[in-house]
């Protein structure tokens, strides 16, 4: 079965998809970066910015879809943790999150 | 653009509105349990917003009651005199500070707030510590921002301009502008509304890397602020997850699988809170 990217409009949007594109609004402010699992929070957020339509991975069906979701996912961590680094403290939380977020074989 | 002096900062945080009677009273009796219910819920009943909005609050998933309560009464019946006082003052503090002054950059801001104050919760769980504690410190550990943000706006938004040039925390660009910050400001403001001194200090030093360790609550909120932002839950495009003081960390003891059910329960109860607090 084929993994979904779809451009879908807001109101199709569920909590757990994952955005597969920089999300902005129509001045162009980044609202939500690429890799982002969109909450129920997130979404009356992007309701009330007025989003129309985004660009989601609806189904992860597809090992390589997955991966490439986690990816993004992972390269969004790294940015997270651009000052904190991974000595100490702040390595045990990066791991903690990693797992956290992609499981036992993940971390 | 001058650097702020704390003078000045005191003489807004003057000019902001006192907190309802009510908040006051009701920070004040933490660690009490032997108060008078009935002369609260008269006291709340006039305020017909507050109620409104902690009702809501009590009738969330969250306290999974088997049954609608309509009434600030029965509230407290259900949900007994700690979690009242803690639902009260969020609903409070959501109502009379924030949903009045409303922008993007102070709705980010109390969206933090109200993260860190479930992350702090969920950490108190599991330290065995006052939840109730955690949660409000968690709230009301960032409103130094919130008078930044509302009474210094152009040297708010200088503090915006530092950051993204320099890609550091809020409290390092606001230091290098303005010369204080938010946690200073924030100090401020909790004297003047009459905080309990714990609350005072622990706002005061959530940033003040040093002079961890020696607080539970203040090791505490400093990794509950740390997870938040871990978890991206801000919707911040330039979020940055500010370094942990390995000491704090290991004052807790918690391991993975404990933090594993914090960042759960986190990501969870944030998204409830977010529906009922973010007007």
């Amino acid at each position: 079965m084929n993994a979904l990217h779809e451009h879908i409009g807001l109101d199709s949007a569920v909590a757990g998809m994952i955005l597969m594109d920089n999300l902005h609004d129509t001045e162009g402010t980044m609202l939500l970066p690429q890799g982002t699992t969109l909450t129920e929070a997130a979404l009356i957020c992007l309701r009330r910015r007025k989003i129309e339509s985004l660009h989601v991975l609806t189904d992860a069906y597809s090992a390589a879809d997955t991966e490439a979701a986690q990816e993004c996912q992972r390269q969004r961590l790294t940015r997270l943790f651009r000052a904190a680094g991974n000595a100490g403290a702040n390595g045990l939380l990066l791991r903690h999150i990693m797992q956290y977020r992609f499981g036992e074989n993940h971390a | 653009m001058h650097k702020l002096t704390m003078n000045e900062v005191v003489k807004a945080i003057r000019g902001l509105p006192p907190l309802p009677e009510i908040v006051t009273d009701l920070l004040n009796s933490m660690g009490q349990e032997n108060i008078d219910i009935d002369t609260l819920a008269e006291k709340l009943s006039h305020d017909q917003t507050l109620v409104a909005t902690t009702l809501r609050l009590a009738n969330s998933s969250f306290y999974g009651m088997s049954h609608q309560v309509i009434r600030i009464r029965d509230a407290f019946a259900v949900l007994g005199l700690k979690t009242m006082r803690m639902l009260i003052t969020a609903a409070a503090v959501a109502n009379g500070f924030i949903t009045q002054h409303n922008n993007a950059e102070i709705e980010k801001n109390w969206r933090h707030s109200i993260a860190v104050a479930v992350c702090a919760k969920a950490l108190a769980r599991q330290l065995h510590l006052d939840q109730e504690l955690a949660f409000t410190l968690g709230l009301l550990h960032d409103t130094g921002r919130l008078v930044l943000a509302m009474y210094f706006s152009q040297q708010y938004t200088a503090t915006l301009t530092y950051r993204a040039a320099h890609d550091c925390a809020s409290f390092q660009a606001e230091q290098a502008v303005l010369g204080i910050d938010h946690a200073m400001v924030g100090q401020a403001l909790a004297e003047y509304w009459k905080f309990p001194q714990e609350i005072q200090l622990a706002i005061g030093r959530h940033h003040a890397l040093e002079q961890l360790g020696h607080s539970a609550l203040i090791s505490l909120l400093h990794v509950a602020d740390a997870i938040v932002h871990a978890l991206d839950l801000a919707l911040d495009e330039n979020e940055l997850v500010p370094p942990v003081s390995t000491t704090a960390w290991n004052s807790l003891g918690l391991g993975q699988e404990a933090f594993l059910q914090v960042f759960g329960e986190t990501e969870q109860q944030f998204d409830e809170m977010c529906q009922i607090l973010v007007v």
